[in-house]
């Protein structure tokens, strides 16, 4: 019953302000201040806001932790949250983490940085750069996220949009995978960051680090040498987790809503076999991070680095 | 009115495993074992997935033909002189082996997840039977009054400590606890010795059932099956519909890939059942039941098959070959085992065989466990698409109550 409550949750709110967790106004270009991207045009970055949100869903996660035990409590905050105003929501849950916004805010300025002396030319959708649905999708929320996927392609093709540039996996392939399916015609070409970078801008500082490849990137997208080649071009020594490429091991980040201690179970099983290779620990989409930035205490000296920070 | 639903049920069961420390320990250490074992599996027999390739589409062939090939089972083993009959649900399939069964009392049972789906042995019991099962593990799973933990290797989850525990308090023998692997099994050994020396029945499931010849196919490593099908004058196999493959050489493929993706390549034995024991040694008539069986019946189940062989999903789960190993690959299953799945199976194909067993609904309810890692995809020998299967299950969740 709770978890039917938290989905219809994050349902309605995803339908009525494009987020599936209650945000501040803005939040989602707000490290975009200063760049002055173009608004319109075919090569549009899209970040469908995961990084950005990261720091509210952790909020939320913090939230229903303190109400776990009560399934009425559960019940009753999360229906009234539904029917709050939105300029009231974002008093709704906890301060989000300032590191974790800083993380994200830092990390799509340097995937900005990478794309522009890449050369490549790209417009930014400021606020229309709202939530892919992704997480709907993954919960079998189908119609819902269905009605919210055409509100997303209608922004993009508004803005005569034919290519899209991706940084997370999740948003890659909910886009380029499944948005055909619910979407007639559509016609978007879909990339990843990674793909489009030839040369990388900064030079290894630390002597060697390993790799968590994200399970949506090796299993779904075949994006498995792009990071590698990324790396090994900045200087870095690579050295492959037990679990490596197609066979990499999830870090338990999706069941974190349902079951904290059965993700964090998960997490340390990564963790540990990560942390027994480097110190250096490279994720490449900011659940994996979250993830492992939840539990990093307990794993001295060790530091989670996402790849756009290296290269 | 608020009330909790299955899947929280099984929340509040993973953590309670997950809070087992001996249960982690247990398991953390057998998966990396398997998993190892799976690894060098695939450099050393690359040409598995060959078979694995013929095997899947032996079953496709079945699948789609599914009443044709139920017939000629029924057929094939009539002619192999054995009984066959075909059970509709899991009561059924009750009725019908308490009627073969009749007054006969000692039963022995060699570990099949089908005789688990029906609850067989507690069944057994409550008639006043006297029921043992003779595979070590599920023996102990039959002490600890628990369900299998995993599709081949049912006490994965027990660490020694625990085991012994468990023998000394359900069995009564004075174990000590320095005692090795060894001495445990030597001890259940002798214990079940004496069980099927005296067993009247024998009921085992069944690996694939090929439809050309009537003939079981079974597989193992400790030799309990060879026991529990041949010493006893009666062999009862209950088999599921989707055990069926087209021939006798699909069934041994098949057989040499479960074992494969089990980890468990070459299998010591593998046992082929058709018909009962024969001889025409004696006054040159055919005799039954010379050394081996002198009735041996076959109860085809369908408990959802059927149903779930029409539904575009659920019908690719139907080939599964039991391997276990999309459970060993599997991060949620790793810690909490087959706690995550339905009364009997567990795990990523677990999910959907509770959907077809169960219902759909109880399958979509205990399907938001699933982390959508998709690596149970590439542990599945004949390419179920496990984790597609389950996101189906997962839209099927908010129309559950």
């Amino acid at each position: 019953m709770k978890v039917k409550e938290i989905m219809r949750f994050m349902a309605d709110m995803t339908l009525r302000t494009g987020f599936p967790v209650p945000v501040p106004q803005g939040f989602s270009y707000k490290w975009a201040e200063g760049y002055g991207f173009n608004r319109k045009g075919e090569v549009m970055l899209y970040t469908g806001a995961l990084y950005q949100l990261v720091p509210y869903i952790e909020s939320l996660s913090i939230f229903l932790k303190s109400i776990e035990r009560s399934d009425i409590g559960a019940f009753l905050a999360l229906r009234t949250a539904s029917h709050l105003p939105a300029e009231l929501l974002a008093n709704f849950l906890p301060e989000p983490d300032k590191k974790l916004v800083d993380f994200s805010n830092k990390t799509l300025r340097s995937i900005a940085g990478l794309l522009i002396k890449n050369g490549v030319e790209f417009s930014y959708l400021y606020e229309d750069d709202i939530y892919s649905g992704v997480l709907l999708y993954d919960m079998g929320l189908v119609e819902e996220f269905g009605e919210h996927a055409k509100k997303v392609y209608s922004r993009l093709k508004g803005r005569g949009v034919k290519k899209v540039i991706t940084v997370d996996p999740h948003t890659y392939s909910i886009l380029a995978k499944t948005y055909p399916k619910f979407i007639d015609g559509f016609s978007l070409e879909v990339v990843s960051y990674m793909e489009l970078i030839k040369k990388v801008t900064k030079k290894a500082t630390i002597n060697s680090l390993t790799i968590h490849d994200s399970c949506i990137y090796a299993r779904e997208l075949d994006i498995i040498d792009a990071p590698r080649k990324l790396l090994e071009g900045a200087g870095y020594n690579i050295v492959e987790p037990r679990r490596n490429r197609e066979y990499t091991f999830c870090c338990g980040g999706p069941v974190e809503m349902l079951s904290p201690s059965l993700a964090s179970a998960i997490a340390d099983d990564r963790m540990k076999e990560l942390s027994e290779r480097s110190k250096n620990i490279v994720t490449m989409c900011p659940i994996c991070f979250i993830n492992f930035y939840r539990i990093r205490h307990r794993y001295k000296g060790v530091e989670i680095h996402d790849i756009s920070s290296l290269i | 009115m608020i009330i909790l639903g299955l899947l929280e049920d099984v929340i509040n069961d993973s953590i309670r495993f997950l809070s087992n420390r001996g249960y982690q320990e247990a398991l953390s250490s057998a998966v990396s074992n398997s998993e190892a074992r799976f690894f060098n599996m695939l450099r050393q027999h690359g040409d598995i997935k060959e078979l694995a390739k013929e095997v899947e589409e032996a079953k496709k062939e079945v699948l789609s033909n599914i009443e044709y090939y139920i017939g000629k089972v029924m057929d094939s083993f009539k002619a192999a002189n054995g009984v066959a009959h075909y059970a509709e649900s899991g009561k059924d399939a009750l009725e019908i082996i308490d009627k073969i069964i009749g007054d006969r009392k000692r039963i022995l049972l060699s570990k099949s997840m089908t005789c688990e789906e029906v609850g067989l042995r507690k069944h057994l019991q409550q008639m006043g039977k006297e029921v043992w099962e003779t595979d070590l593990g599920q023996l102990l799973i039959q002490l600890e009054g628990g369900k299998p933990m995993h599709a081949t290797a049912p006490v994965i989850h027990m660490t020694l400590g625990q085991i012994i525990k468990l023998v000394r308090s359900k069995l009564g023998m004075d174990v000590r606890e320095d005692e090795s692997p060894q001495d445990i099994a030597g001890r259940l050994r002798v214990f079940l010795r004496e069980k099927f020396i005296k067993s009247e029945v024998g009921i085992s499931g069944a690996n694939a059932v090929s439809a050309d010849t009537g003939s079981v196919f079974l597989i193992e490593n400790e030799g309990n099956i060879r026991l529990v099908t041949s010493l006893p004058p009666l062999h009862i196999i209950l088999a599921g519909i989707e055990k069926i493959v087209p021939t006798m050489i699909d069934a041994l493929k098949l057989v040499m890939v479960q074992s494969s993706y089990a980890g468990l390549f070459p299998p010591s034995y593998i046992n082929v059942v058709s018909g009962p024991s024969a001889t025409g040694d004696i006054g040159h008539r055919k005799v039954y039941g010379a050394h081996g069986p002198r009735e041996v019946h076959l109860v085809l189940l369908n408990n959802g098959r059927k149903e779930a062989n029409k539904n575009v999903f659920l019908r690719e789960e139907l080939r599964c070959i039991r391997c276990g190993n999309c459970q060993i690959l599997c991060p949620v299953w790793n810690h909490v085992a087959n706690t995550w799945g339905g009364k009997v199976y567990g795990g990523p194909m677990g999910v959907i065989w509770t959907a077809i067993t169960e219902g759909i609904e109880i399958g979509s309810e205990v399907s938001q466990l699933c982390l959508g890692c998709k690596r149970c995809d590439l542990a599945c020998p004949v390419e179920i698409p496990l984790s597609n299967i389950i996101h189906y299950l997962k839209t099927q969740f908010k129309k559950s109550t």
